[in-house]
């Protein structure tokens, strides 16, 4: 099914489907947002059949939008959401929640899990969690992602290179309109001491600490200003594009 | 260990899934990594999405060094103190009600494709029983076929559901 395309969605759809899985923010496939109608539209024809809404907030959620999780943008409940990565501070944890309701179908025995929710991680978890709302971090998240897109915005007036800046808080992309390029972006940047990666072919992705500063993002924006200028003549702008196509089914790849 | 030597080794023994960076990390203070030169990278990609709170940050540490002390794996066998208290966190930022706690992501879709199968089951039992003739699922659907026939245990989850969705054009 293509992505925040609601058409294809209400078409497609019909009573037999059980589920709608939707990743709020794609992270592997390069910073695409939900759509509003898109989500909304799932929502409501999930409801109406008695399907589930399962959203993925692995790479999205525990505050990195600038909210708890980015479904929270939306005026959307979900029956059942996914999330892992920095739940435990680096130690492995995921987990599922769901809705009383959802959660009616299992019985002890029908899911299970060795090391999942050990003391170690979850009293972790619990300190993570704490932490961020401590200092406030969502919020700050917020703050900072705003001030992120706005100067790759001002890089993008200045590098041609840079057909489109997509962000929400903390999960921000910038997209090259070359593959190759974007490729080369990632040994340069690592040459003036900044870890970044490239996803979804074209995409420059940035996750960085809620803990960053406004400093460490100029510090970005420079790096990212000067290896532009250093590399963006070498590489065409007609290199194939990437399908902005996601697909609406779960990918484990980074998970 | 050198990065020259990492790699070397690498190549010999592990199973090539990894395209890597080349840089070997040694460790991480704030929002920096270091790598086995002694040089300092800022970190925008935080191990992708995880390092939240960057490195070294010092209550997540102190709750390490306090709980690695106490108790560090139990198994679902017994309870503990703690994922009463994370599920309690969990369900209050997030609005929901109930959690299972995995150790990936990977391990929490599998729980929630398992979630969308039972309760798809659950439902359309129910409404065939009181409906007596019509299923709301007037296609086949995934609670029906997985109602009918079991599949062979080494059959993974994620494989039911992609060849449902294929079926589904999905």
């Amino acid at each position: 099914m293509k992505f925040n395309d609601v058409e294809d969605l209400k078409q497609k759809f019909n009573d037999s489907v059980c589920a709608v899985a939707i990743e709020t923010v794609q992270g592997e496939g390069g910073i695409q947002l939900v759509s509003r109608e898109f989500l909304e539209t799932a929502r409501a024809l999930t409801a109406g059949s008695g399907a589930l809404l399962l959203i993925d907030e692995i790479q999205s959620g525990l505050g990195r939008t600038g909210e708890w999780f980015a479904y929270q943008h939306y005026d959307v409940k979900p029956d059942v959401v996914t999330i892992a990565k920095p739940v435990a501070g680096g130690l492995a944890l995921g987990a599922v929640l769901t809705t009383n309701e959802a959660a009616s179908c299992l019985k002890p025995g029908m899911h299970g899990s060795t090391f999942g929710g050990g003391p170690l991680a979850c009293a972790v978890a619990c300190t993570v969690i704490d932490q961020i709302e401590k200092r406030k971090l969502v919020k700050s998240n917020r703050e900072l992602g705003k001030y992120f897109v706005k100067k790759l915005e001002g890089l993008k007036k200045k590098h041609a290179c840079i057909k489109e800046v997509r962000g929400l808080g903390l999960m921000v992309a910038a997209e090259l309109d070359s593959a190759d390029l974007a490729k080369a972006m990632v040994p340069a940047m690592l040459e003036r001491g900044v870890v970044i990666n490239r996803t979804h072919e074209t995409a420059l992705r940035f996750l960085p600490p809620y803990t960053i500063g406004k400093k460490h993002i100029d510090e970005v924006v420079k790096a990212l200003d000067v290896t532009l200028k250093q590399l963006e003549k070498a590489y065409s702008k007609t290199e194939a594009q990437a399908s902005p196509e996601g697909e609406l089914i779960a990918q484990g790849s980074t998970h | 260990m050198k990065l020259a030597e990492a790699k070397q080794k690498e190549a010999q023994l592990l199973l090539p899934t990894y395209d890597r960076v080349p840089l070997l990390l040694e460790r991480g203070k704030g929002v920096y990594l270091y790598d086995s030169e002694g040089r300092k990278y800022l970190d925008f990609i935080t191990g992708i999405g995880v390092n939240a709170l960057g490195y070294g940050d010092p209550a997540v540490l102190k709750t390490i060094a306090k709980q690695s002390a106490r108790l560090i794996h139990s198994s679902n066998l017994f309870y503990h103190e703690f994922t009463t208290q994370l599920a309690e966190r969990l369900t209050r930022i997030s609005g929901l009600d109930r959690v299972f706690l995995s150790n990936s992501g990977t391990e929490a879709w599998e729980g929630a494709l398992k979630i969308a199968r039972a309760y798809a089951k659950k439902t359309a039992a129910a409404e065939l029983s009181r409906s007596g003739a019509s299923s709301p699922w007037k296609t086949p659907s995934m609670a029906e076929r997985m109602g009918r026939s079991r599949p062979p245990a080494r059959q993974s989850i994620a494989r039911c559901m992609r060849r449902f969705f294929l079926e589904l054009n999905l």
